[in-house]
């Protein structure tokens, strides 16, 4: 039970400092955008030009 | 946090998952250009229905020469545009749809809608958006022809690309927004996420379910999914089986919830935000969340974005929970008073789920009046779609149902039933309670 446990134990970190990482990576995509957004880089014409129609 | 199990996302792994986010981005494209094509044909179906046909059928008005069709587009743009440029509209026009010389011609002739059109508005009315081509797609593709194992860690880190179109989401509140769907939305969450979880806790216990299996499965079903049952995993003292058990549960459950959740939501006449406030509660996982949100409309998912905001800032408290339920309890009733305490801010500050911070500083600067229209269009609108088909293509290729097959066991049933019957009891309230107190007006 003990081994069981301490192999939980380790996973249940990974898991969380794996998490922490992913959020910290999350946010600074949102930044990207929000910076290329305010700075024009992005513009209303530049979703529809990725697609055929 | 909702979306299962952390991606480590490290410089190290990138390789390895490089292959697999290249595939959920071309796989991703292809699911919206599937919508933007369907949106188009769609278009096509309204402008020959009501604009063309109608009109000639009921009103006998007859159907113009393509060049005066044209003509007629070009001079209603001409004066939206003035308008706008006088102030009198604060939103710039689109350019008017127009149909093609040989569609327009065809159904000239034969006044019948083209068979593409018609296709385009089927889809619509199936509600076989993006949404839909890429879980069932994905769900296809993995459960047919598999997906190699060189893909699968990219397409298991696309998933939490939902998160960023999350925050960005956020340019379309306005704080009271955030307060007043936010305040109802705490009121659920403590009502149905925390109360299955508890009722869980107790039913399993008075069943004589194993604590491991049962304190796994309560902070899985009852919070968010996965993770939680993770982080309780090693408190509980589960065994491995148990633990594959709760996320079998988990996993098939909020499959089910998302493919069928939309229609029933329909049939039951919901409106957007009494549906979003609904998944928003009803579903445990965030990916599964958003795309069954996504899937019945804009209005449903800002609803269901608020609600799952306030939810996951719960996943502390229900860890907390759950160490004292399955362990700090046991121990004082044993007369162990010293021997487990539950370190409540080191779970605060270890499980907060900190992304959500992002999505409150695009609330304030929606506030302080930094975006424009178009600012919020681009990012609220259309960059949301690009992150969300990143994230819903690697959704569809993670269905996998050999990982559905392992749920089972007795508390398989209690998990199933809890989560069924939160469900059903989340959709009555939430009705009754009616839409305006979950409509974000932005």
């Amino acid at each position: 039970m003990a081994e069981v446990n301490k192999e939980f134990e380790a996973k249940a970190k990974a898991t969380f400092s794996a998490e922490r990482r992913e959020d910290y990576v999350v946010l600074v995509m949102a930044v990207i955008v929000l910076i290329l957004v305010l700075g024009g880089l992005i513009g209303p014409k530049f979703y529809r030009s990725l697609f055929f129609i | 946090m909702g979306g299962g199990i952390g991606v480590g996302y490290t410089l190290k792994d990138l390789p390895k998952m490089l292959p697999g986010l290249i595939i959920c981005l071309i796989f991703g494209w292809v699911g919206l250009q599937w919508d933007t094509t369907m949106g188009e044909l769609r278009k096509g179906y309204r402008e020959a229905d009501t604009m063309i046909l109608k009109p000639h059928k009921e009103l006998g008005k007859p159907i113009l020469p393509y060049s005066e069709y044209i003509q007629n587009k070009e001079d209603t743009y001409k004066g939206a545009m003035t308008l706008f440029e006088m102030g009198l509209e604060n939103r710039k026009p689109d350019k008017p749809f127009a149909l093609k010389t040989l569609d327009y011609e065809r159904l000239a002739q034969e006044k019948i809608i083209p068979f593409k059109f018609r296709f385009g508005e089927r889809a619509h009315q199936f509600q076989f958006t993006y949404v839909a081509f890429l879980l069932l797609g994905g769900m296809l593709i993995r459960n047919t022809i598999g997906l190699p194992k060189i893909l699968q860690a990219g397409t298991m880190a696309a998933r939490p690309i939902i998160k960023p179109g999350i925050i960005i989401l956020g340019a379309y509140y306005m704080w009271s927004d955030v307060l007043k769907v936010g305040a109802v939305g705490l009121l659920l969450v403590v009502a149905f996420v925390m109360g299955s979880q508890i009722l869980i806790s107790i039913w399993g216990k008075r069943s004589n379910v194993d604590d491991g299996l049962n304190g796994v499965m309560s902070a899985g079903v009852g919070v968010c999914g996965v993770s939680a049952a993770v982080a309780v995993a090693p408190v509980v003292g589960a065994k491995p089986r148990d633990f594959f058990y709760a996320i079998g549960t988990i996993l098939l459950f909020g499959t089910i919830c998302l493919f069928t959740f939309p229609y029933i939501g329909k049939a039951l006449g919901m409106e957007m935000p009494v549906y979003g406030a609904w998944v928003g509660t009803a579903i445990l996982n965030t990916a599964q969340l958003v795309a069954a949100a996504t899937w019945y409309g804009h209005e449903a998912l800002l609803t269901a974005n608020i609600i799952n905001i306030v939810r996951v800032g719960f996943i502390p408290i229900c860890v907390i929970w759950t160490v004292w339920y399955f362990v700090v309890r046991p121990a004082r009733l044993a007369g162990d008073a010293e021997g487990h305490k539950v370190g409540a801010w080191q779970i605060i500050k270890e499980k907060f789920p900190i992304f959500v911070l992002g999505f409150f500083v695009m609330v304030t600067l929606n506030q302080i009046g930094l975006f424009t229209t178009e600012h919020k269009d681009i990012m609220a609108r259309d960059l949301l779609r690009i992150f969300f088909a990143i994230g819903f293509a690697g959704v569809g290729l993670n269905i996998a149902f050999d990982d559905l097959r392992k749920a089972g066991g007795k508390a398989f049933f209690i998990g199933f039933a809890a989560a069924t019957l939160k469900a059903v009891l989340a959709a009555a309230i939430i009705m009754a309670i009616g839409a305006e107190a979950f409509r974000v007006k932005g």
